[in-house]
């Protein structure tokens, strides 16, 4: 399945203004984006980006092992905006670095474990992860129905400068 | 020297040596394919853009003939469909362009426009504007509309027309006060009297350039210079484009009209 | 915002009956719409716009146009599906929703 992801540039430049603030403990910022669908005719799906959602800096977990670490706080109240706005919901960090951004070990085992969550609460969406660069972007899907993510093939970044990321 | 090398020669140019493959792999859409519609798919041919997506329900006629870029006599006498003389144009210039031509209504086979990069709209009714434009922003892209008039006036006639930029996350045609209540009311009033409303090619050229302009802009910036609001107003006494006062009226104000999440994507989409 | 009264009233017409938006324009969307007797077809989807668009104060959209009714169909784009509406206007907004479809429904009779 073929998985395009659209985002304005706008949206996507407030989460790296939001990703890049200091928190009083944690390495880095985490957040989440809500998303709606659509088909692509002949078996694909886009991903629009909606609205980001900061993790509030109390809903981080003082771990000095990883860089960020969000609570049980962060995960309900990101479930609980899944259920009230009956969105998808897709986790977003930034990786400090210029190129593409490849999931750590550590993104992908805990992204894992919370990601097929959401379907608790929107079983009917995709749910899933983003990774950004300094100037890249890569991410997955959990389709409905399936165990493992799927890869989003393609970012449109949508706005002044129209930008597309192939992965 | 080789085509391809000319060609490479000339990609390699101010726009940057990614150019001929950015604008190779974009996909756009082109509502309506007479006037407006028809200057844009001949400029973009030559831009050399990979993919397009022909919408007219039309068929040529000798009335089309004073505007229709591309379009013959043995067209108008065979009631050739407009989408067919477009793709022909194109192909000529560029056989190796991909062109998926729709002879019917746009809204029959709306899901074609989910994943283009870009969609022009070169349509003659405020409705049909506002539904592109409705469509475009639930798929986040970005919608060029052109438009022209002949209305009378005191002393003859006026021509005038403008370009706009319907950018996902910025200002609409509601809120650039292209599209209002009372046109759109005036227009339903009318019925059938959209679409026939006098065309005159050089307006049109004005126009279509000035928006393939802004789309080849977007793909592949020349400068550092940020590509603000689009609305260029077209006057037909000086032919002229300018930006619209309105630019500056509206500097900081957000769009209200599609800030609801709920605009965006399929509200009837299943796994 | 309909009223959730109005959306029971709304529901008793239509079991599926959903509130939507599109545009800062509210509508109803009536899945399954039972049309007057004799109409062909005899159900579709329906679309209630409650405001004002077109200079038609209210207006009702369907999925397939109702053959034999309703005078000068036009094709819209609504919540990204297609439907068609045809000339029948001055339905006032300030009915409540379930009489306002009764009211457009006339259009079929």
């Amino acid at each position: 399945m073929k998985v395009l992801f659209k985002i304005t540039s706008s949206l996507l430049q407030l989460i790296r203004e939001d990703l890049c603030r200091p928190h009083p403990y944690a390495y880095e910022r985490v957040g989440f984006l809500s998303c709606r669908m659509a088909s692509l005719k002949h078996t694909g799906l886009i991903i629009l980006a909606c609205e980001y959602v900061p993790i509030d800096d109390e809903d981080y977990q003082n771990d000095p092992t990883v860089g960020a670490m969000m609570g049980p706080g962060a995960i309900r109240k990101a479930l609980q905006f899944a259920l009230n706005n009956d969105v998808g919901m897709f986790h977003v960090h930034m990786h400090d670095h210029v190129g593409p951004p490849h999931p750590s070990p550590t993104d992908l085992s805990e992204t894992a474990k919370f990601v097929p969550d959401f379907w608790h609460v929107r079983p009917q969406f995709p749910h899933g992860a983003i990774v950004l660069s300094r100037d890249s972007i890569s991410g997955r899907c959990w389709y409905p129905g399936r165990t493992k993510p799927i890869s989003i093939s393609r970012f449109s970044i949508v706005g002044p400068r129209l930008v597309s990321i192939w992965n | 020297m080789e085509l391809t090398s000319t060609r490479k020669l000339q990609s390699q140019s101010f726009l940057g040596t990614d150019s001929e493959s950015i604008v190779s792999g974009t996909r756009v859409a082109i509502i309506g394919l007479s006037g407006g519609g028809s200057h844009i798919a001949q400029q973009l041919a030559h831009v050399r853009v990979g993919n397009f997506v022909l919408f007219d329900y039309d068929h040529v006629e000798d009335r089309n003939l004073n505007r229709m870029v591309g379009a013959t006599e043995k067209d108008a006498r065979s009631g050739t469909s407009k989408v067919k003389v477009m793709t022909r144009l194109i192909k000529r210039v560029n056989p190796d362009a991909n062109v998926m031509s729709v002879p019917k209504k746009w809204q029959e086979e709306a899901e074609l426009l989910r994943d283009c990069d870009v969609i022009f709209g070169c349509v003659d009714s405020f409705s049909e504007r506002q539904q592109i434009e409705a469509t475009a922003r639930r798929y986040l892209v970005p919608y060029l509309d052109v438009g022209m008039d002949v209305h009378s006036v005191e002393d003859g006639f006026s021509i005038g027309g403008q370009v706009v930029l319907s950018m996902p996350g910025g200002l609409c045609l509601k809120c650039y006060g292209i599209l209002t209540d009372e046109r759109l009311s005036r227009e339903a009033a009318g019925y059938g009297a959209a679409g026939n409303r006098p065309q005159v090619v050089w307006a049109n050229g004005v126009l279509a350039s000035a928006a393939v302009g802004v789309f080849v802009q977007m793909l592949c910036p020349w400068s550092d210079r940020k590509l603000r609001g689009i609305l260029r107003e077209y006057d037909g006494e000086s032919h002229t484009l300018s930006t619209s006062n309105r630019i500056a009226a509206l500097g900081g104000v957000l769009c209200r009209h599609f800030s609801d999440s709920l605009s965006v994507g399929d509200p009837f989409w299943k796994p | 915002m309909i009223l959730p009264e109005q959306m029971e009233e709304l529901r008793a017409i239509c079991p599926d009956a959903r509130e939507m938006s599109e545009g800062g324009l509210t509508y109803v969307h009536l899945p399954g719409l039972r049309l007057p007797e004799g109409c062909n077809p005899p159900q579709a989807d329906g679309l209630l716009c409650l405001q004002g668009r077109e200079g038609y104060p209210t207006r009702l959209f369907m999925s397939q146009q109702v053959v034999g009714k309703g005078n000068n169909w036009n094709t819209f784009r609504i919540l990204d599906k297609t439907w068609f509406a045809c000339s029948w206007n001055n339905v006032s907004a300030v009915l409540r929703p379930a009489q306002i479809l009764a009211e457009h429904l006339r259009a079929f009779r």
